[in-house]
């Protein structure tokens, strides 16, 4: 105990500060409910500054949402992607149980509603947020990821699908939808040879039909791990998936989304 | 009215306990003579599992590598893939060159190099462990330079972390030979992951893979190596594709029984598969100082075993330890049940069943089976 004391007369502490991640709880008049998000802001965020920020919304976010923290806040630090808000939906199973049919799949059903017409808008609002939005889902959610792309307008420009267990038509649907797309999307798809076979075979026929999609608004990227359990994969394809999104950040930046730069200080925070 | 005041900021600034909570700390070091930014991220549960104690992650560069580090290993320790643990991040912006700093002659750090690895060794580590709850297992995350630097901590005797996650490292030319040589002689474990990309420099491969070479021919039992080259990242981006391997590699032991595992592994076992359950769960507690409860998954596992090998007699031994892991449960009394059954005991058999019925279902063993069980043996047996 004395030596511990005598250690720590070494070492003062100036200053500790808390990460600035939140839970926010939104009434959805959809969803009929109260339904929590968790959010995490850019470390240069600023209320008073014009610089707009992607949104990244993380499905699974109970599990998935400090990765992609970790995945986006190391790519930030070298400037190969813009600061962004990302947004945690902690929704165990409660959104999406097991006997949702295809069809109802195909819209989305409420909870889709609930993140174009309630939560998008919300974030609008209160924060500083641009056009581009990234939407990342593992498995079972993949398919809920997917119903966004049927959208006539889809509102995420950006789609990591992790392990997608495609339900009914889903795949056949997206490849068509994807053929006559006239808004800008990359689409990441990861799957790993150690998944159950149906996956695997379902998944690599999909990337198959995708890479044949003649679009010039769409670019699409797979990887198919050699031999990564079904936990690291995750983790890799985060890595990939990010990495490729915003392959094209500094075409981009100069481009389409100038609000979105800034410049880069190094600061702990 | 002031009272009540501090209340309510307090209920405001605790944080929920579903996030891992980071927090940043400024902290003045003598060694450094400067002061220094930390960040600190403590498991999910920290707070509310007062008698725990958790690893250690050191990160290197931890103005870039701590959130990637925390970031997998809050995932990992969702998935009970390995144990919660403590990370801390050491920024090292504007001073890595500095903090790296070694000698042209021998390789090992000298003047402010020095004071940076006593900093860590001596102030920071004692600091994180008389105000953190923690086990004696650390383990050292570094990238580029701070991935040579993080093997001067191996070179000495009793060293401080049993863990090295080593990044393309900028090896110091002696390295190659001081690493191989201690690590052949360790006299307790150590975890040692090492990784380059093809897009590293070259000078920089050729000494990644010397080492390599060196390190795989090492024959020494508490050493626990893994080596990944990578194919596409760049120098840069490879921390973020190398930190999961290295990961799930170190924490092998820690893992709950694959299938893989019962497959090549359990159901070919000369001796006792209970045994082997002792000793992963012994090896556990001896590698990361964590006294793991006993996964159910892992009985189920070694359960599978006996019944698929017929070796019956371990049904008394993993009895008594599922009496101890789940002393509520009616895992043990049906373990123990099963073993009189096949030893031809069928009377006690039939009575341990009918015993099993007062505890909790679990493992898929339910009531009625334990129930229908004691009828079985009941009506052949005319008791």
């Amino acid at each position: 105990m004395k030596k511990d004391l005598l250690f720590v007369s070494f070492l003062f502490i100036c200053g500790s500060i808390m990460a600035q991640i939140t839970k926010e709880s939104i009434d959805s008049k959809v969803l009929n409910a109260k339904q929590s998000i968790t959010i995490k802001l850019p470390k240069n965020y600023n209320e008073s500054s014009a610089v707009k920020h992607p949104v990244i919304l993380v499905l699974d976010g109970d599990y998935l949402f400090n990765p992609v923290i970790g995945q986006t806040d190391f790519q930030t630090y070298f400037d190969i992607m813009p600061s962004s808000i990302i947004v945690g939906i902690n929704h165990g199973n409660n959104w999406f149980s097991d006997d949702v049919s295809s069809e109802s799949l195909a819209l989305g059903g409420e909870f889709s509603e609930f993140v174009s017409e309630e939560l998008l808008p919300y974030l609008d609002g209160k924060y500083h947020t641009n056009k581009f939005r990234v939407i990342v889902g593992h498995q079972k959610s993949t398919n809920f990821l997917n119903s966004f792309l049927l959208k006539d307008q889809p509102p995420f420009q950006a789609y990591i699908s992790i392990s997608p267990e495609f339900r009914g038509d889903m795949s056949q649907k997206i490849v068509k939808k994807l053929q006559a797309l006239n808004n800008n999307v990359v689409y990441y798809m990861a799957s790993t040879t150690n998944d159950l076979d149906s996956v695997v075979t379902n998944v690599i026929s999909t990337s198959k039909d995708l890479n044949t999609v003649v679009n010039k608004h769409f670019k699409f990227y797979f990887d198919n791990f050699d031999s990564l359990s079904h936990h690291t994969m995750v983790m890799s394809a985060i890595a990939r998936g990010f990495e490729k999104v915003f392959n094209n950040y500094k075409p981009i930046k100069d481009n389409q989304i100038k609000d979105n730069v800034v410049s880069y200080e190094n600061t702990m925070d | 009215m002031k009272y009540i005041t501090v209340i309510l900021l307090v209920l405001f600034l605790v944080p929920k306990s579903v996030f891992a909570q980071v927090k940043y700390e400024t902290i003045q070091s003598s060694k450094l003579e400067q002061e220094r930014q930390i960040k600190i991220q403590l498991p999910r549960g920290y707070k509310s599992n007062e008698d725990k104690k958790y690893p250690i992650f050191i990160v290197f560069d931890g103005d870039y590598l701590f959130e990637s580090v925390a970031g997998n290993v809050d995932y990992y320790s969702y998935w009970e893939d390995m144990p919660e643990s403590i990370v801390v991040g050491i920024n090292q912006i504007d001073t890595r060159y500095d903090d790296s700093m070694y000698s042209e002659q021998n390789s090992l750090p000298i003047e402010t190099g020095v004071a940076f690895f006593e900093f860590v060794g001596a102030e920071l580590i004692p600091y994180i462990e008389a105000t953190y709850r923690t086990t004696n297992f650390r383990v050292a995350v570094g990238h580029g330079e701070t991935a040579n630097f993080i093997n001067y901590y191996a070179l000495k005797p009793k060293p401080v972390f049993q863990g090295y996650i080593s990044i393309s490292p900028e090896l110091a030319p002696n390295m190659m030979d001081y690493v191989p040589e201690v690590l052949s002689k360790l006299e307790s474990k150590l975890f040692y992951y090492l990784a380059y990309t093809n897009n590293d420099e070259s000078s920089l491969k050729q000494m990644v893979e010397a080492l390599n070479k060196d390190i795989s021919v090492i024959e020494n039992d508490n050493l626990f190596y893994d080596f990944d080259s990578f194919d596409g990242p760049t120098h840069y981006s490879l921390p973020t594709h190398a930190i999961p391997n290295a990961i799930e590699n170190m924490f092998q032991v820690f893992q709950p029984i694959s299938k893989k595992e019962y497959l090549e592994t359990i159901l070919g076992l000369e001796t006792s598969p209970v045994l082997y359950l002792q000793e992963k769960y012994q090896n556990i507690y001896n590698s990361f100082g964590i006294d793991k409860q006993i996964l159910i998954n892992d009985f189920k596992a070694i359960s599978a075993a006996i019944e698929k090998n017929s070796t019956f007699e371990n049904y008394e031994a993993l009895s008594k330890m599922a009496r101890k892991a789940y002393p509520e449960t009616i895992l043990s009394s049906y373990y123990l049940a099963r073993f009189y059954e096949e030893t031809g005991e069928p009377k006690k058999a039939m009575r341990t069943y009918q015993s099993a019925y007062v505890y909790d279902e679990i493992a898929g063993i339910t009531k009625d089976m334990v129930l229908e069980k004691a009828e079985l043996i009941k009506a052949d047996f005319g008791y």
